[in-house]
């Protein structure tokens, strides 16, 4: 059972940590725990691993990257190896297997035009056992806000 | 707007647990803290930021089901479709994309629930509002990778 403290906290420090000197103590002021008290919960998540990163989220695009979202069709006595060898590649951040004809997806970031992107997925159209590879670039973006109530 | 590598490279991974982060950051950079939240506040108004905050493995806190929904749409409609869905607290990310020959999904839901079945009643939420009648839904079977972008 979660203690309505840490829900709070965590909740809180999903929506956002504010670049002020004591970043802990304002987000705690909000909602009415001390500074102490969040960064002994936030520790505590953390190494539960619930918490995965307490950092900054970056705006890919801004930042002179291009990316895509992939989907492939792997044959399944394949899929490991694949899986594995694409997500070797520091770009992608996400790599799943999913249900349905293509069984593979992935995103894909790299630094400069899309033209870096196109390649790499070349290249990893070309990994034995790949059937195909379809890229899916961004035509416009509605929602990028994870949250997940604790 | 100038993007300084050593900014966005110590707030790519972790900030430091303790009450004055920034300034720990900070003298690591060799630069007052002052500098170095105005950095930050710079990177945030540019839009390059969208925010410090505390990234949760949605699976360790109950979330356990999560699907991407791929969405064949008129394309008149995809745009009031992104709207709608966007603002379901259950959807993260609502992106339209390019299509492909054999592939005419032209928008992506993220949907997370505690269960399968939440995914399917928010789904079942969208076909109601919007009308929308071919979708797939792309369950995660396996997580190979999810880490986020290391930039600089």
């Amino acid at each position: 059972m979660v203690k309505r403290i840490d829900k709070l906290v965590l909740d809180a420090a999903q929506a956002d940590i504010p670049a002020v000197s004591r970043p802990f103590a304002a987000l705690g002021a909000n909602i009415g725990v001390s500074e102490a008290d969040v960064l002994r919960i936030l520790k505590a998540y953390k190494k539960k691993g619930v918490v995965r990163r307490i950092g900054g989220s970056f705006e890919t695009r801004k930042l002179g990257f291009s990316s895509t979202l992939a989907g492939m069709r792997v044959k399944p006595a394949s899929l490991v190896s694949v899986a594995k060898e694409i997500s070797k590649f520091p770009g992608v951040t996400h790599c799943y297997e999913r249900e349905g004809e293509l069984n593979l997806w992935f995103t894909l970031g790299v630094r400069g035009t899309m033209a870096g992107v196109n390649k790499k997925i070349a290249a990893f159209r070309r990994l034995p056992g790949v059937e195909s590879c379809y890229s899916f670039p961004v035509k416009k973006m509605f929602k990028i806000k994870t949250m997940f109530p604790i | 707007m100038k993007i300084e590598p050593s900014i966005v490279r110590a707030l790519q991974g972790n900030i430091p647990l303790v009450p004055a982060p920034f300034r720990k950051i900070a003298a690591g950079l060799g630069l007052p803290e002052e500098k170095f939240i105005a950095a930050v506040a710079t990177l945030k108004a540019g839009g390059v930021l969208r925010s410090i905050r505390a990234i949760v493995r949605h699976k360790r806190a109950g979330y356990s089901a999560n699907a991407m929904v791929a969405w064949k749409l008129p394309a008149g409609r995809a745009v009031s479709f992104g709207k709608t869905a966007a603002a379901s607290p259950a959807i993260s990310h609502c992106y339209q994309r390019l299509t492909r020959p054999g592939w005419p999904y032209n928008l992506y839901t993220m949907i997370h629930g505690r269960s399968r079945a939440e995914i399917l009643k928010v789904v079942g939420g969208l076909v109601k509002k919007t009308g929308a009648k071919e979708y797939k839904i792309l369950e995660s079977l396996r997580e190979f990778k999810k880490t986020s972008m290391v930039y600089f």
